[in-house]
Order: structure tokens, then C-alpha cells, then sequence
């Protein structure tokens, strides 16, 4: 923002408030009257009384809906499971125990970890060619392109998760054609493969690194690059010691667009990936809609939650220190 | 001007050698390759999607066009009546989450507001918490709510409302980032000179600022509806074994196999959110607002 906060105050107290200049240009209240003062103050306090006000539908919104579900989860996952979906209320440790020491949940959370830091690493390596192509030689079809590459992503995305199941099944597009062109004999079983799982994991979230990179690369100033290059740097040392810096900031976010969403999925897995692939989010699911566990859901679900936010406090302080 | 005289004079194509001209050809293109390559790997598998629906038969050779999967899924009630359900949510959800998002961008570019910083900082909770987190804590409230007494519990546990009320919730963020998208780009002088030509402030919002921000609000409708008609995770939890939306529907259908009326269901969807998108981008004040807002 270039206007300070200072001069936005200034600007509130007169102009913003209220009645503002209606109140000012008011030929009844000559300037430095008490009435007009007082008629001012009050303006501003009616100003900030309807702000707040039209927060509050919002705010309770979120608060019943939000909020309150996500108290829920952090003292269901301490309660005691007694029945299906019935509990005790307590403090129980045991939910987070079982998450911790069942063989098949602590895979499931290591596989939705390794899985996620795949797909992100691997949108990473899409993402920024396609975003330093469109700053750089977009032209005048800039804005059309970073459109394309938003459309996608309004489609549904359990639709866009099927359709890789249509080319990667046995009997899909992808099978189909290499056998017909005589390359395979038999069809490659490319479901139910971590592989499959991180390739489709980094189609369902590619838009959220292009986006931030491209508005990193874009502030980028193209005099930074020609001055490195004057001084002699080749273009490498320039891209490492200028551009790559210089976007660090789109990285972070775009890391971390991409991980908390791909981490906690579970459609992906569902569709797109088999028994030797099941994920936490896959367990969470099934807790809750299957077996009605909700302590050990919400158990699962909380430590979901603690590997996202500790990425991406991880991820803003390493890489953080040097973007900002 | 002279027909016989001579053409502009044009300068002479610089004297580059053949080594430099592949040179200068070579190193666009990895480039340009990766970049063709990520809009194919974006566009393929959507459009092939699309093109299966067309095929007339059940597997993937191509056996020459059809629209009888088309026919299949309008002859299907189960399928027409999760395209009404999703509307009637979606609308419903649309409706509310614009109204109160709205109010929202303006308090907070347009007003001061007590808490502030708290308010922007729960703005951005449902779009950062992983989905299934959110859904699992939903599923809880709404399981508490149907142990309300007499009709609350019927109508405020899992079921239409639950999934209407979470829609609107989820939505909310977003409508607030792109109508304040507008506000922010909007010409502050405006209102100024409206106040000082002697409009009060409630002619000057109606006749001034509302009008202005429209747009914006617009496209926050629209992008709102797409998100709406789009979920999964927080319907599915959300939802009861009364509803059926569109998304749900396809799920259930793919859990009972692969048949090319899902093809035509999803590529309806499709189209439709694509064409709602590309509503909501032309009004929503271009795509770099948008594109900046989502990633700030």
C-alpha cells in the first residue's frame, strides 16, 4: 500500500468518516464549530459501528462453522470412543497412541507426507518453466495464458481426479495406444502405484504454484537481469544468484499451496491408488463415514493438521530467511 | 502518393550468422517445449475426458460418435435429481455466502472494524486447513446439532442445510477476496467527488460505490456457485443419506465401475464451470487481481 497509515487516518478522520465531505461542505457547519466537530466524531463512530457490523454476520459465520467444528476435532480426538459415533468426553491419550503405534495409521501418515512432498516438488519443476515462459515471452497473450492455466482448476476436481483414472487404468487411454502402436504386450498396471497417486496429486494442485510464481516473477524488475548480465554473469550464475532469489517468495507460497491441500487428500488415493497406497486422509475418511470412530478420526485428523502447520512453518523460516 | 515510388525502405536483415540464428533458435526452445508440455499435461487428460463421452462404445477404441450417453444419463433420475439438488445448494450457498462476504469486503476496505487484523487472519482458516479437516469437524457439529430437540434436530443435522450451511461457510473467503479485489482497484475519488457534489452517503454507496464494486461482486457469486457445485470432501461428510449432489453422484457411480455415462455427467460439469469461470474472470477485474489475491 503506498498511502500510509498515517495519511489513511487523516483521510478517515475527514473525508472517510461518516458523513465526510457531506459533512464538511455543509454550509450550516462552518469549519471549527463545535457542532461540526461532534458531528464528525460522531460520523466516525457510526463508521466504525456499521464496519463491525457487517462483520458480524461473516465473523458468527465462521465461528459456528469453522471454528467451533475445528474445537470439536481437538476434543473429540481426547475423548473416549464407547460405541459407534457415541463417546465419553475425557482426557484420553489412547486415540493419539493407536495413531502413533498402529503399523497401518503410521504408514498411511508417512505415505500421505512422502506423497505430497513428491507432487509438490514435482509442480515445482512444471511450474516454473510455464511461469518464467509466460513473464517472459507471453506478450500481449500474458493474461490469456494465465487464464488457461486457472480453467482447470474450476472443473470439479473429483472429475479431474477421474479423469486420470480413464487414461491410466489397464484398459485406458494410456494402455490402449502403447499396445495398439505394438510398444506393449501386456497392459502396465499404473493404478493402485505411488507413482500414479504423486503424478495425479501434482495435476490436482499444479494452478496453485503457477499462480504465485508468476506474480513473483513478474515484479521481477528485467533491469536486475540485464545490469548481472552487463557485470559479466552467465546466465546461470544470473538465474541462481538473481531470479531465483528475487521469486523466492513465490516458491514459499507455492510450496505451501500445494502441500497442505496434497497432504491432507484423499480422493486421489481413493481413485487413483490401491491398497499398497492408502493415505492418513484416506483413514480419517473412513474413520468417521465407516466405522464411526470420531475420537480416532479426529486423532488422525489433529496430527494431519500438526505435519501441515509444521510444514509450513518449516518451509516459510528455511527458505523464508532468504526470500524476505 | 506515387504508385511507382519506392516501398518504405526496408532495413536490412542483420548480418547473423548461421551458428548465432540456431544458436538464438535452440534456446527458446526448452522453454517453450516445457511450457507446451505443462498445458497439454493441464489440458489433455480433461479433454479426452470429454471426447469419451462422444464414443460409442464402451471401451477406448474409438467407434464413431454417439450422444446416447447423453440420453443414458437424461433418462437417469438419479442423475437429474443430483443436478437439481446441486443447484439448489449451490444457488442457496451462492445467495448467502455473497451477501455476507460482500459485507465483509466493504468493512474492511470501506470501514474501520474492531478486530481487524483477528477478522483477516479467519478469513484465510477454511482456505488453508486441509478439507478433511474441516469436513470432520463439521460431521461432529452437525452430528451434535440432529441430537437437538423436535424440529432443529431434524432440519440442523447431517443433511441439505448442514451442507448448504457448509457450503456458504467455505465460500465466504472467497467472495470476500474478490469483491475486495475491486474495492481495492477502485477509484477512491470517485465517492469523494460524489460526497462533494452533495450526495449523502447512502445515495453515494447506491449510486456510486455498489454500481462500481458489482462486478466484483458478480464474479465472487459466480466463483462461489463453481465451488458450490464442485465439492466433494465437505459434502460427502456433510451430507446424510438424504442428499445427492452432483459430485457425490459420480463418485458413487465410479465406485460401481467405469461406464461412459460418467464421462457425459463430468463433462457437463465441465463446460459449466468453465463457461461460470470464465464469467466470474471477465468480471472479476481480470485475471491478475485474481491470480494476486489468491496467492498474497
Amino acid at each position: 500500500m503506498p498511502s500510509s497509515r498515517a495519511e489513511r487516518g487523516v483521510r478517515g478522520a475527514g473525508a472517510a468518516a461518516g458523513g465526510g465531505p457531506w459533512v464538511e461542505s455543509s454550509p450550516a457547519l462552518p469549519a471549527g464549530s463545535a457542532a461540526r466537530e461532534a458531528l464528525l466524531r460522531a460520523g466516525q463512530r457510526v463508521r466504525r459501528f456499521i464496519g463491525s457490523l457487517l462483520v458480524v454476520p461473516g465473523a458468527v459465520w465462521l465461528a459456528v462453522f469453522f471454528f467451533v467444528p475445528l474445537a470439536y476435532v481437538a476434543v473429540y480426538s481426547v475423548a473416549t470412543n464407547v460405541d459407534f459415533a457415541v463417546v465419553a468426553f475425557g482426557f484420553d491419550l489412547s486415540n493419539f497412541r493407536q495413531a502413533l503405534t498402529t503399523p497401518g495409521l503410521v504408514s498411511a501418515t508417512m505415505r500421505a507426507t512422502l506423497y505430497a512432498l513428491g507432487a509438490t516438488l514435482l509442480d515445482l519443476v512444471i511450474a516454473y518453466p510455464l511461469a518464467y515462459f509466460i513473464v517472459r515471452r507471453g506478450g500481449r497473450y500474458k493474461n490469456f495464458l494465465v487464464v488457461l492455466i486457472m480453467l482447470p482448476f474450476f472443473s470439479s476436481y473429483l472429475i479431474r481426479v477421474f479423469a486420470w483414472v480413464t487414461l491410466l487404468r489397464n484398459e485406458g487411454v494410456v494402455n490402449t495406444a502403447l499396445q495398439g502402436i505394438g510398444l506393449l504386450e501386456q497392459p502396465i498396471g499404473f493404478l493402485g502405484t505411488p507413482f500414479a497417486v504423486i503424478l495425479v496429486l501434482a495435476y490436482d494442485f499444479l494452478p496453485f504454484m503457477v499462480l504465485p510464481l508468476y506474480v513473483a516473477l513478474e515484479r521481477l524488475d528485467p533491469a536486475l537481469l540485464e545490469a548481472s548480465k552487463d557485470l559479466g554473469a552467465t546466465k546461470s550464475v544470473t538465474f541462481w544468484k538473481v531470479t531465483w532469489p528475487l521469486a523466492m517468495p513465490g516458491v514459499v507460497a507455492g510450496l505451501l499451496l500445494v502441500f497442505v491441500p496434497a497432504i491432507g487428500d484423499f480422493v486421489t488415493a481413493e481413485l487413483v491408488g490401491g491398497i499398497r497406497t492408502q493415505v492418513v486422509g484416506q483413514t480419517v475418511y473412513r474413520q468417521f463415514l465407516t466405522f464411526q470412530n470420531y475420537p480416532l478420526g479426529s486423532a488422525l485428523a489433529f496430527m494431519l493438521m500438526g505435519i501441515s502447520l509444521l510444514a509450513a512453518l518449516l518451509i516459510t523460516r528455511v527458505l523464508g530467511r532468504e526470500a524476505f | 502518393m506515387d504508385a511507382g515510388a519506392p516501398a518504405v525502405r526496408r532495413p536490412a536483415a542483420p548480418a547473423v550468422g548461421l551458428g548465432t540464428r540456431l544458436r538464438l533458435w535452440a534456446e527458446g526452445k526448452p522453454l517453450a517445449l516445457a511450457a507446451i508440455g505443462a498445458y497439454v499435461f493441464l489440458f489433455a487428460p480433461l479433454a479426452i475426458l470429454v471426447l469419451y463421452s462422444f464414443n460409442d462404445s464402451r471401451r477406448i477404441v474409438w467407434q464413431g460418435f454417439t450422444v446416447r450417453w447423453y440420453q443414458e444419463l437424461l433418462a437417469d433420475p438419479t442423475i437429474t435429481g443430483a443436478f437439481r439438488q446441486s443447484f439448489q445448494v449451490g444457488l442457496l450457498a451462492t445467495l448467502v455466502s455473497t451477501v455476507i462476504g460482500t459485507m465483509v469486503a466493504f468493512a474492511l476496505t470501506r470501514h474501520r472494524v474492531v478486530a481487524r487484523g483477528a477478522t483477516e487472519v479467519s478469513l484465510l482458516g477454511p482456505m488453508v486447513t486441509p478439507e478433511v479437516i474441516i469436513a470432520a469437524g463439521l460431521l461432529i457439529l452437525f452430528a451434535q446439532f440432529s441430537r437437538l430437540p423436535g424440529l432443529l434436530g431434524t432440519y440442523l443435522g447431517p443433511g441439505f442445510w448442514a451442507v448448504v450451511a457448509s457450503h456458504i461457510m467455505f465460500c465466504i473467503p472467497f467472495v470476500v477476496v474478490t469483491v475486495r479485489a475491486r474495492l481495492r482497484v477502485m477509484d477512491r475519488t470517485l465517492e469523494e467527488a460524489a460526497a462533494d457534489l452533495g450526495a449523502d452517503p447512502i445515495s453515494t454507496f447506491t449510486r456510486v460505490t455498489f454500481p462500481i464494486a458489482l462486478p466484483g461482486i458478480f464474479a465472487g457469486a459466480m466463483l462461489a456457485f463453481t465451488l458450490s457445485f464442485d465439492d466433494f470432501v465437505i459434502t460427502t461428510f456433510t451430507s446424510g443419506p438424504g442428499v445427492t449432489t452432483v459430485p457425490l453422484k459420480v463418485f458413487s457411480m465410479l465406485k460401481f465401475g467405469i461406464s461412459p455415462v460418467i464421462n457425459a455427467t463430468s463433462a457437463i460439469l465441465i463446460l459449466g464451470t468453465t463457461c461460470i469461470a470464465l464469467l466470474a474472470l471477465r468480471f472479476g477485474g481480470g485475471t491478475r487481481s485474481v491470480a494476486k489475491s489468491l496467492s498474497e
